[in-house]
């Protein structure tokens, strides 16, 4: 089997962009992903044993019951590993002590809601607006609205409302234009909020005459596309009435959009109030596209038994004690078709290439592409394969 | 971002293989009963059936393995099922996994299992088994030797199978075989008392291919050696109860794989993930990364420290690793939890781990 080496131009090295889209509903405090519900199974209320809302990462443990879970363990050694969910000083592990973690493990949207001062004074440590700082001003290339303290406002003191993403739902990043917040009473939309500039701020683009009235075009807030935070600072009021959003009762704004979204709070928000807040990640998948060559004039001989005649058994091998030699008179199975009846076609050397071998510098064999029909390889024939490699 | 590199030396890099393991139950009640068999597969070639976790029409649904039986062109079963149900295909499936699984002699002929794992011997051989295989879901890299252990109740009637006994590759931890061209594999054994007697063997469970083998004469009283059989086959399809010959000969690898599921009880195992690492011990000598060329290490963008202390120790703060290739181009990043605070009076050794 003849190897062949990949010249420069013979591989490309492509980054396939995908933008995975999600969409999550609020409603009385609970969550629902790309409006799925809970599935109840034998064993548990929901399949696939994580909160309403939640995705469960890695999805091993489904409908199991409490003492039948799969979960993960490593024996503690000089290796320096352990499980990600073990803080390493909450133990004293010794060496061969069995460290257990456990699934499903799950991620979900949060939001937290910060009140006016929250960055001064004795609040201060607790807020992490503060640690987004250096982040927000990062970010102020694309929007003054960015900034942490400007003439637009001072993130220090403003109230604000935090909505967190965790990566697992836009892995690299979240796709500048694909945020779209809507803000919903009674099944009215009233507020509706898009990032439709690509530049970080929402901006409130329709809603209710009053909220179009109070905030038409107005910057609701900003979001960190590479970090999944959202943050909302419009307080002009969206709703005539009040309403309990669950910490507060008054009239419906940005401030208190997503409330009940795993935010903690004692009291279940209004039943009037519904949100819905949709965006697209993007995920990228590195491609490697490789142009495998079988040139004119070459392979076209096989090593498998079948390319020669089974006649040729009665052809032996030369084998005494110095040598042992193929007969050179082992004829070759001539498999070129005729077109007509009763005749044999001409012999030509032919080949039928049905899968391609890539190796690695030492001659590993590290991926294998198969045909999904074998090829018809003849002397005057060459051929380009193109195969593609998600990494 | 830095201005300066420094390039790794020999003793600046070492590599580390760690295993993550998972513990993974599987009880008989998921096999057959919670799920009313909405959880199992048939299909229409019928030469395997599959289990889910869950009813596999729900995309939370999970496969966990496959059953399928067959039996060797040696085996007295074959030539009494000549005109059987299936028959090739027995055969077929038979003759597959013993080629991938163990191979073939030096006269070219398909190796039957040894039961005893020693092919160098003419010993006995399992000329007619059932096959788990088992997910690389659930596998993952490989089974943890030692750790495999099914149970199925191999008396009693088909509505109350009875004598449960628990096969386990006991003792394999230390003992397994590694004469298959699919890596390395254990002998399942019926009591833990039988491990190292070769002989007692009744199965095969290999560890990186995840597929176990047991013979099917387990569904008697005397596995190696039967006399009596209990009645087999599941309570759906009651077109036999005498034996697991005799569905192995008249009826199809579904109706036999419906009988193992019946009598399966639990099935539990440890999987095993490679972790490989290499570290990268990253030093900051006592000389190195005193300064840093940040903005912010300016003073009112004047390019002076800031404080102006021109006597003053320099000062910087590490906040992050980059890993380079020779071009210097940016590979990795490594961020540390907080800034280390770096000074011409100490030296820092940052341990960067790279997993893959």
């Amino acid at each position: 089997m003849p190897y062949y080496e990949f010249k420069t131009k013979d591989t490309l090295r492509n980054t396939l962009k995908t933008h995975p889209e999600y969409k999550f509903n609020i409603y009385s405090g609970s969550i629902y992903i790309n409006n799925q519900y809970n599935i109840a199974g034998a064993h548990v209320d929901n399949v696939t044993m994580v909160p309403t809302g939640f995705v469960s990462l890695y999805e091993l443990n489904i409908d199991r019951a409490a003492d039948n879970k799969i979960y993960p363990f490593i024996t503690k050694d000089g290796s320096l590993m352990s499980i990600g969910t073990v803080p390493d000083f909450t133990y004293n592990f010794q060496y061969g002590d069995v460290i257990t973690g456990s699934y499903p493990m799950s991620a979900s949207i949060v939001r937290e809601r910060f009140l006016f001062g929250h960055g001064t004074g004795s609040n201060a440590p607790t807020s992490h607006i503060r640690a987004l700082r250096n982040t927000l001003n990062d970010y102020t290339y694309l929007s003054p609205s960015y900034a942490y303290s400007s003439s637009l406002g001072d993130k220090n003191l403003q109230e604000i409302n935090l909505i967190s993403i965790p990566s697992i739902f836009y892995d690299s990043g979240i796709k500048p234009g694909t945020v779209d917040l809507k803000f919903y009473i009674s099944g009215t939309l009233v507020g509706r909020a898009q990032d439709k500039n690509k530049n970080g701020e929402l901006i409130q683009v329709t809603g209710t005459a009053l909220a179009q009235t109070n905030g038409a075009d107005s910057v609701a807030g900003v979001i960190l596309y590479k970090q999944g935070c959202m943050l909302l600072t419009g307080s002009w009021p969206m709703t005539e009435v009040s309403f309990d959003f669950g910490d507060v009762t008054r009239a419906g704004s940005w401030l208190d959009f997503a409330a009940g979204a795993n935010d903690n709070l004692s009291v279940v928000p209004s039943t009037s109030a519904s949100f819905q807040l949709e965006f697209q990640g993007t995920n990228e998948v590195s491609t490697l596209t490789m142009h495998a060559i079988a040139p004119r004039g070459q392979l076209n001989h096989s090593m498998n038994p079948t390319y020669r005649l089974y006649e040729s058994a009665s052809l032996p091998p030369t084998i005494n004690n110095y040598v042992y030699a193929e007969n050179a008179g082992i004829p070759i199975k001539n498999t070129v078709s005729s077109s007509f009846c009763n005749f044999s076609a001409s012999f030509a050397k032919q080949t039928f290439i049905s899968k391609i071998g890539i190796y690695d510098k030492e001659r590993n064999l590290i991926a294998v592409a198969k045909l999904a029909t074998p090829i018809k390889k003849t002397e005057d024939r060459a051929l380009t394969f193109k195969l593609k490699l998600d990494i | 971002m830095a201005t300066t590199f420094k390039t790794f030396l020999n003793n600046d890099i070492a590599t580390a293989r760690s295993l993550l393991h998972e513990a993974i139950p599987i009880t008989g009640t998921i096999v057959s009963g919670t799920y009313n068999e909405e959880n199992i597969k048939n299909y229409a070639h019928g030469m395997f059936q599959s289990v889910y976790d869950y009813p596999y029409l729900s995309s939370s649904a999970n496969h966990i393995f496959d059953i399928t039986v067959g039996y060797a062109s040696g085996s007295a079963l074959s030539s009494s099922d000549a005109t059987g149900t299936q028959q090739q295909k027995k055969l077929n499936i038979y003759n597959e996994l013993s080629q991938v699984l163990t191979s073939y002699d030096a006269s070219g002929n398909i190796r039957p299992f040894d039961q005893d794992g020693n092919i160098q011997n003419a010993g006995p051989k399992i000329s007619e088994a059932f096959f788990l295989n088992f997910t690389r879901l659930l596998t993952k890299d490989e089974i943890k030797k030692g750790t495999f252990t099914a149970t199925f109740l191999t008396g009693g009637s088909i509505e109350t199978p009875s004598s449960p006994m628990t096969l386990g590759d006991y003792g394999a931890a230390t003992a397994f075989k590694v004469n298959s061209p699919s890596g390395e594999y254990g002998l399942l054994y019926s009591a833990s008392g039988d491990a190292g007697s070769a002989a007692k063997a009744i199965g095969h469970i290999y560890y990186q291919a995840g597929i176990a083998v047991v013979t099917a004469s387990i569904f008697s009283n005397v596995p190696l050696n039967p006399t009596e059989f209990c009645d087999f086959g599941s309570g759906d399809a009651m077109y036999d109860v005498t034996s697991y010959k005799t569905v192995l000969t008249a009826s199809t690898i579904q109706s036999f794989a419906n009988g193992v599921r019946n009598r399966l009880g639990n099935i539990s195992f440890n999987n095993t993930t490679e972790l490989n690492s290499t570290i990268y011990f990253c030093r900051a000598n006592v000389g190195d990364y005193n300064y840093s060329s940040n903005p912010t290490y300016l003073n009112n963008s004047k390019i002076v420290v800031k404080g102006n202390q021109p006597f003053a120790q320099p000062v910087s703060y590490v906040t992050t690793i980059g890993l380079y290739s020779p071009n210097n181009e940016l590979l990795a990043v490594a961020k540390l939890s907080e800034p280390l605070k770096k000074t011409p009076s100490n030296e820092l050794t940052l341990r960067v781990r790279l997993d893959y």
